[in-house]
């Protein structure tokens, strides 16, 4: 494409990026804090299912009848609605102020846990009755909503947790009948158990049984999304980092395509190709601190970068001091060439106020060279298998790099050629005032003779 | 220091609203007759007025539907011992017909 010194230079400020990051190192503290953010998420999302669930069994148990008389000592239900509501309130209000310790956390795990088991105890004081009513209670499948839950955040233990408060709970439930029975409360005679207040211990231990086992598997499967959700907080952070070397349409071309990026892949489009190039770069480097010519070059290019941007230019690449972009490359465009001919306006405009801030500041004020080239180019993927790029391929891009490189000798700003200033007024560029016409211009490197047009008069040196 | 007090604040309330809780949803704190009594009742059958039936039973689903005065099938909670007395039976006519 170019030759010469400025891509060798080129490589040396952006290879360094690539060979410096490292991916095998421990995962970094943003990832933690990212991580820590999702959790945070998850408790808001937990409390808020909770407070759904809440909601739906406090309507279900208004609008059907109750089973029980209306000076029973107990009323369970709403008891142990309103103490499971208080609980999800406070754990919401820790955690919305992001005052959430573990410790908070296990004591409301525990506390709603206990509460549901209180909640299945007084059943038997609501219904008058012996307490083995109660271990026949459909509420023990709310134990596992109880369970479940804690599965939206990313964290077994709190599973483990909430699971072994139930299972306990549930063998007190049942010690509790037993120790409390009058006479034998034990029958081993299923239809027994099934039609009396009699206490079936294979039942009870096949219960907590389920319960042990549904904590296990929960447990499991979360201890997997957790290393899931690491490595996709992980990569997620890689990609946008990484997403930060490519341009923007490219980054999403290259994530929102059906077959993965591979050399040769490529599609010919009518394009425009700009090169902007900052004039008195050598002597700059001659003269400033590496770091200070970093700084100049990192404010130049913010400076240009959303100008060519905003106009529809993708940047192709940066090449030390200079940049790349294409028009109607990376997506189709109709009006490419006029794009680029108004980019090119408002880059020395812009370039230009630049230049005059900094030497009224004092300090060195390098100025811009542009050039545009328009034609058929090949937008596509090359390089080998584990070092891709997209890029553009042609006749327009080599011409666009020899005309930024005639500015200086023609002394002017910006130059493209004449069938280029046609072909972009063709499609609606109206531009600032006539543009001078170079006829038959030897360029270096092109063999015959070209009509330039000036886009940007008075090269500042 | 601000975050205390509101936790604080926070936490009473919460207390407060779980006695509220207790308080409207038992007899516990509830003057003389207070207490959880759990043996001191039991079901009397046949012995509810229309409509004055305490609860569910397999024709209907609550409080307050019977039909007509003393039908055996429909209960009311009584003190322990006074079922029989005043004529009623510890078992439904549902089930000792079965």
């Amino acid at each position: 494409m170019t030759e010469g010194s400025g891509r060798r230079r080129a490589w040396r400020w952006t290879g360094g990026f690539f060979e410096d990051a490292s991916f095998g190192r421990a995962l970094p503290e943003r990832i933690h804090a990212d991580i820590r953010e999702q959790q945070f998420r998850s408790e808001i999302m937990v409390g808020i299912v909770q407070c759904a669930i809440l909601v739906a069994f406090s309507l279900l148990y208004v609008f059907t009848p109750s089973s029980f008389t209306p000076d029973a000592p107990v009323r369970a239900t709403p008891l142990g609605l309103s103490l499971f509501g208080i609980l999800v309130l406070v754990r919401l209000w820790f955690a919305a102020t992001d005052q959430l310790s573990r410790g908070i956390l296990a004591f409301s795990v525990v506390a709603e846990m206990a509460v549901l088991m209180f909640t299945i105890w007084a059943y038997h004081l609501q219904f008058e009755a012996q307490p083995s009513l109660y271990l026949k209670s459909t509420a023990l499948f709310y134990v596992f909503i109880i369970i479940a839950l804690r599965s939206l955040r990313f964290d077994p233990l709190w599973v483990i947790l909430s699971g072994l408060t139930a299972a306990v709970g549930w063998v007190a439930l049942t010690v509790y009948a037993l120790v409390t029975a009058p006479g034998n409360p034990i029958t081993w005679d299923y239809v027994t158990y099934m039609a009396s207040s009699q206490i079936h211990p294979g039942g009870e231990a096949d219960k907590v049984l389920a319960i042990v086992m549904v904590t296990a598997i929960l447990a499991l499967a979360l201890a997997r999304g957790r290393r899931f959700l690491v490595q996709a907080v992980a990569q997620t952070q890689a990609a946008a980092d990484l997403s930060r070397f490519f341009d923007r349409d490219v980054a999403e071309r290259i994530t929102g395509a059906d077959m993965r990026a591979a050399a040769g892949h490529g599609e010919l489009r009518n394009a425009a190709i700009l090169f902007i190039d900052m004039r008195g770069f050598t002597k700059l480097s001659a003269t400033l601190a590496p770091s200070d010519l970093i700084g100049v070059i990192g404010e130049y290019q913010r400076l240009l970068v959303p100008v060519v941007q905003s106009h529809g230019g993708n940047i192709d690449k940066f090449m030390g001091d200079g940049i790349m972009a294409s028009f109607g490359a990376a997506s189709p465009s109709d009006h490419y060439a006029a794009d680029a001919l108004r980019a090119v306006d408002a880059i020395l405009a812009a370039a230009e106020r630049w230049r005059a801030e900094r030497a009224a500041a004092g300090k060195p004020a390098p100025g811009v060279g542009a050039a545009v080239a328009a034609g058929e180019v090949l937008f596509g993927v090359i390089g080998d298998e584990n070092r891709l790029e997209y890029t553009v391929i042609g006749d327009a891009v080599n011409l666009a790099a020899k005309l930024e490189k005639h500015t200086k000798a023609e002394a002017v700003r910006a130059l493209t050629t004449r069938d280029m200033l046609e072909l972009a007024q063709r499609q609606g560029y109206a531009g600032a005032g006539a543009k001078r016409l170079l006829h038959q211009r030897d360029v270096a490197g092109v063999a015959d003779p070209l009509d330039l047009a000036v886009l940007g008069e008075r090269t500042v040196q | 220091m601000q975050m205390k007090l509101a936790n604080a604040a926070v936490i009473a309330a919460a207390i407060s609203a779980a006695l509220l809780a207790a308080q409207q949803n038992t007899n516990l704190m509830r003057g003389k007759d207070g207490g959880l009594k759990v043996a001191e009742r039991e079901r009397c059958y046949g012995v509810a007025k229309a409509g004055a039936n305490d609860c569910g039973n397999g024709r209907h689903a609550c409080a307050g539907h019977a039909l007509a005065d003393a039908l055996p099938y429909e209960w009311k909670m009584v003190p322990a011992g006074t079922c029989e007395k005043i004529g009623g039976n510890l078992k439904s006519s549902d089930e000792t017909q079965s």
